[in-house]
């Protein structure tokens, strides 16, 4: 259990640097083609309802988001949190999953 | 609606209060991770810019062979002129030394490397910082002398530099024949735009853009760009122009800071 949350850690850092370094030369809006946030939707979606990893691979990759720029560290802690609480009550009472 | 257990309420507002507790130390906490990150952020910043330019050499192979051509002709220009400016230089020198005139001013320099691009801003951080003696402020050009911002935040081994495009950027600018001058505004996204420029003056495309050092935030004749498109309305005073940067942002590699400016 423990090695799961170090692998995502590890995996929210990784996506966080190659955000940084890699994704800018191709000259995609980082808002919408942005590696962390779709890691963090695709992790929430697929994920069981009762599940809590893609919750905290949100909160991982927000701290390491937000090193890489420059908002106050936890702000993209809360708005990915948020999109992980959204998605996981959306399939709670729209899809019923 | 329950989600999530009450002990993971509770862990997460722990967490967010360190969160924000470390807002306190951010530029100790930045600075170790970025340290930390060096090594791999290079090597990913490398291999992303061998992966754009492969893909951008692909969709652009034509209009890279009509470039190709015209960058041969403007070559042949260039080189003539050269020849005539290499013996006004010598002229001035002798001047200078008859009259007594100092040596234009020497730039100190301390060179460092591009590792990533800050995400949502026109920014990029470089591997030198306030160990290495760089102050905030200080400008950037590359190693051809094209400008490319001022430092913005200084941690102990890494710099934020603000590109010129950067939309908290602006300063004073001329035509490199300093005909028209005007003021530089950065636009986001890698735009700039030379505002204030009276009506009456003419820019003609792919005129050289340079910086003028009226205002004092960038040394003069700093290469910025060239002229893209014009914005000339008969209602105001001004007109605007579109200024294409001279450097290309996923090709910063090295840069130069003046540090004894």
């Amino acid at each position: 259990m423990i090695k799961k949350y170090f692998l995502l850690l590890f995996s929210a850092y990784f996506l966080a640097l190659i955000q940084a370094s890699f994704w800018p030369h191709l000259n995609l809006n980082p808002y919408f083609f942005n590696v962390v946030l779709i890691g963090v939707i695709l992790l929430n979606l697929f994920e069981r309802r009762t599940g809590e990893m893609g919750f905290f691979f949100a909160l991982a990759s927000g701290f390491f988001l937000d090193i890489f720029s420059s908002f106050f560290i936890g702000f993209w802690v809360l708005m990915l949190a948020g999109a992980s609480f959204f998605i996981k009550a959306f399939l709670k009472k729209w899809i019923n999953i | 609606m329950r989600f999530f257990s009450f002990r993971s309420f509770i862990f997460f507002f722990a967490f967010l209060a360190v969160i924000f507790s470390l807002n306190l130390i951010s530029p100790s906490v930045k600075n170790f991770f970025y340290s930390l990150s060096f090594p791999v952020q290079k090597v990913l910043w490398e291999a992303g810019g061998g992966t754009a330019h492969f893909f951008r050499a692909i969709s652009r192979s034509q209009i890279l062979r009509a470039e190709n051509s015209e960058l041969k002709t403007e070559i042949q220009k260039l080189l003539a002129k050269n020849s005539e400016l290499l013996e006004l230089g010598r002229e001035n020198e002798v001047l200078r030394q008859s009259l007594g005139i100092g040596a234009e001013k020497e730039y100190k320099l301390e060179i460092a490397e591009v590792i990533s691009k800050n995400i949502f801003q026109d920014s990029v951080l470089i591997n030198k910082g306030s160990a290495q003696g760089l102050t905030s402020g200080s400008p950037v050009i590359t190693p051809e002398k094209v400008l490319v911002g001022r430092v913005l935040e200084v941690f102990k081994n890494s710099s934020e530099v603000v590109l010129i495009s950067n939309k908290d950027v602006s300063f004073d600018a001329k035509t490199l024949d300093g005909s028209v001058y005007g003021v530089a505004k950065g636009k986001g996204n890698l735009q700039i735009s030379l505002e204030l420029v009276p009506k009456e003056k003419n820019l003609e495309k792919k005129d050289v853009i340079v910086t003028a050092s009226l205002g004092g935030v960038f040394p003069a004749n700093l290469l910025v760009g060239e002229v893209e498109e014009g914005e000339k309305s008969d209602t105001k005073p001004f007109q605007a122009v579109k200024i294409k940067p001279a450097f290309a942002e996923n090709e910063l590699k090295y840069l130069l800071i003046i540090t004894n400016l």
